[in-house]
């Protein structure tokens, strides 16, 4: 690694520098990850998309910690990381809560697992439950909420364990399109307020586009950074920035890429 | 909605119970919950009394229902000595066969190593039939309640222990990982997700010994007893006490179907979410 690079990675909140990840499979060896580079600076908000089976949500798994970087290196905070398991706030496309627990007790878990005391994780829990549209909802069970609720109070969860980066992975996915569209709102509005990074994996180009300051378009596996789109729209954003330009020449952009990525690699790369 | 559910609370229940334009459904399913059960019974055993008495048989062949009923009410003290003994033993094994397994199933969600040494060992002796090692243990433990206890925590431990280790086990991948993200250790992972799910999983198991620990009790005792509800059907029998063994019999099936029933109900106060939840899906289905 250059003294360049070896600075940059320093200032960032989040750097990864070459990683290349393999999975062994079935006696052969499938490349996941191949050379991946980027960088996230403190408060941006990233986006990552790509075709399925690209690595996305390897490389969110190598940030968590779930997974080790491979060859390659993974920087946060300005430190080399090697498995920050519990460095950093991950929420999947499933709300993972438990259900023999109510909203309340779901979303302290995280301060729980700290050995913050139950009350004073309950009383910290409500005085953000408003926000999270979760008020009169404490005490309910997890089954009795909507799709939309139930993925807000996994939120509250990662954000009340105090990490400032946030790991998205397609979370809004199994979700209704109107329920997406105010959830995305919601997210905007609750990342410029709470000042946390995030990274985001998603498969539609429009919400990597109407949310982030920078989108990462990954290629077919073995997964590297293909296209990086700096999205210079002002903020606030209003949900009709979508049908103007320059949205939509950012949108035919990144989908030309996609296309032409599905298109080369139709075969599976094996090695 | 995607709770994640358990096999168990897959299960659809008739409920209508939230349907006002369908006031007669929750009667109906009462009648077929109860009535119809109840009818058959009565049914069977007003055949059984009719045939007795048109047939003549005589009672040390086959006693009439109301026989049964009769020896039951004359030797109640009788019945109810050694009921007691009977339910001792169940007892004593159940909580027994609870313990051992609940430690041995965490032991082998936590090791693969144990789990590979004692799993395969657990199911080959589950092949050797309890009435081959039931005597061997009068020589070994002698007589009295101890040989019957083993033979009750012998037959109750397997599907307690097999239940509750698929129950730790079947927590998905993804909340395995949720928990490490949060920066939980294994045994947070253990105690606040891996148990809790393991819970309605115990209940199934606990269902099935309840009435098996009856079962390994009366064998416990035909091998060798001087006391319980097995020894009186296997000691009334050559003294054509026919009527006798057949209270004894009655007894031992109200025994089954009332710890069966205590175990459902334990599970019902200890699970309210999974109850819940049940209902609560039910209901949207039949809307």
């Amino acid at each position: 690694m250059s003294a360049a690079t070896q600075q940059q990675s320093a200032s960032s909140k989040i750097a990864l520098n070459g990683i290349r990840k393999d999975f062994a499979y079935k006696g052969r060896v499938l490349p996941v990850l191949d050379g991946v580079d980027f960088a996230v600076q403190e408060g941006e908000f990233v986006s990552i998309v790509g075709p399925s089976g690209c690595g996305k949500s390897t490389l969110l798994n190598i940030i968590a910690g779930l997974e080790d970087p491979g060859q390659g290196t993974l920087w946060l905070n300005g430190q080399e990381a090697r498995r920050p398991l519990g460095q950093v706030g991950y929420m999947h496309q499933k709300d993972l809560l438990l259900p023999w627990r109510t909203v309340l007790d779901n979303t302290i878990l995280g301060l729980e697992v700290q050995g913050v005391p139950k009350g004073q994780a309950r009383a910290r829990a409500l005085e953000l439950a408003e926000r999270f549209g979760l008020k009169g909802f404490e005490k309910e069970y997890p089954y009795a909420l909507s799709g939309g609720m139930r993925q807000r109070a996994a939120f509250l969860r990662s954000v009340l364990t105090g990490k400032d980066i946030l790991l998205l992975d397609e979370p809004f996915g199994a979700l209704d399109a109107l329920t997406r569209s105010q959830m995305q709102e919601w997210l905007v509005g609750l990342w410029t307020a709470f000042k946390k990074t995030i990274v985001l994996v998603t498969h539609d180009v429009e919400e990597a586009l109407f949310l982030s300051d920078r989108v990462y378009l990954f290629s077919a596996r073995p997964g590297h950074v293909k296209l990086t789109l700096s999205v210079d729209l002002p903020r606030p954003r209003s949900l009709d920035v979508v049908t103007r330009e320059p949205f939509i020449s950012y949108k035919a952009q990144l989908l030309a890429a996609l296309r032409q990525e599905g298109q080369d690699n139709r075969e599976e790369v094996w090695r | 909605m995607e709770v994640v559910r358990k096999p168990s609370t897959q299960k659809k229940e008739g409920s209508a119970a939230a349907k006002p334009w369908a006031a007669s459904r929750p009667a109906l399913r009462l009648l077929q919950m109860w009535a119809l059960p109840v009818l058959g019974l009565a049914l069977l055993v007003g055949v059984w009394q009719a045939t007795v008495t048109f047939f003549s048989i005589p009672a040390w062949k086959l006693p009439a229902p109301s026989a049964i009923v009769n020896e039951l009410m004359v030797s109640r003290a009788l019945f109810f000595k050694h009921t007691w003994v009977t339910l001792s033993e169940a007892l004593y094994g159940l909580a027994l066969a609870f313990l051992f397994s609940v430690v041995v199933a965490a032991a082998m969600a936590f090791s693969r190593t144990f789990q590979r040494t004692v799993y395969p060992l657990l199911i080959a002796s589950q092949t050797i039939p309890i009435i081959v090692v039931a005597p061997l243990l009068l020589i070994w433990v002698g007589y009295g309640l101890a040989p019957k206890i083993i033979v009750v925590v012998l037959v109750t431990f397997f599907p307690l222990v097999v239940n509750t280790m698929d129950g730790l086990r079947s927590v998905e991948p993804d909340m395995m990982n949720m928990m490490r993200t949060l920066g939980a250790r294994r045994w947070q992972i253990f105690t606040k997700v891996q148990a809790p799910t393991a819970l309605p999983y115990l209940f199934s198991g606990a269902k099935i010994a309840a009435t098996f620990s009856i079962i390994g009790a009366i064998i416990g005792e035909w091998v060798g007893a001087s006391a319980g509800l097995g020894y009186l059907t296997r000691s009334s029998v050559p003294l054509f006490l026919t009527a006798r063994s057949f209270g004894a019999v009655v007894i031992l099936a109200l025994l089954g179907i009332g710890l069966f029933l205590i175990v459902a109900l334990v599970e019902r106060l200890a699970l309210p979410w999974q109850y819940n939840a049940r209902r609560a899906k039910a209901l949207e289905e039949d809307w």
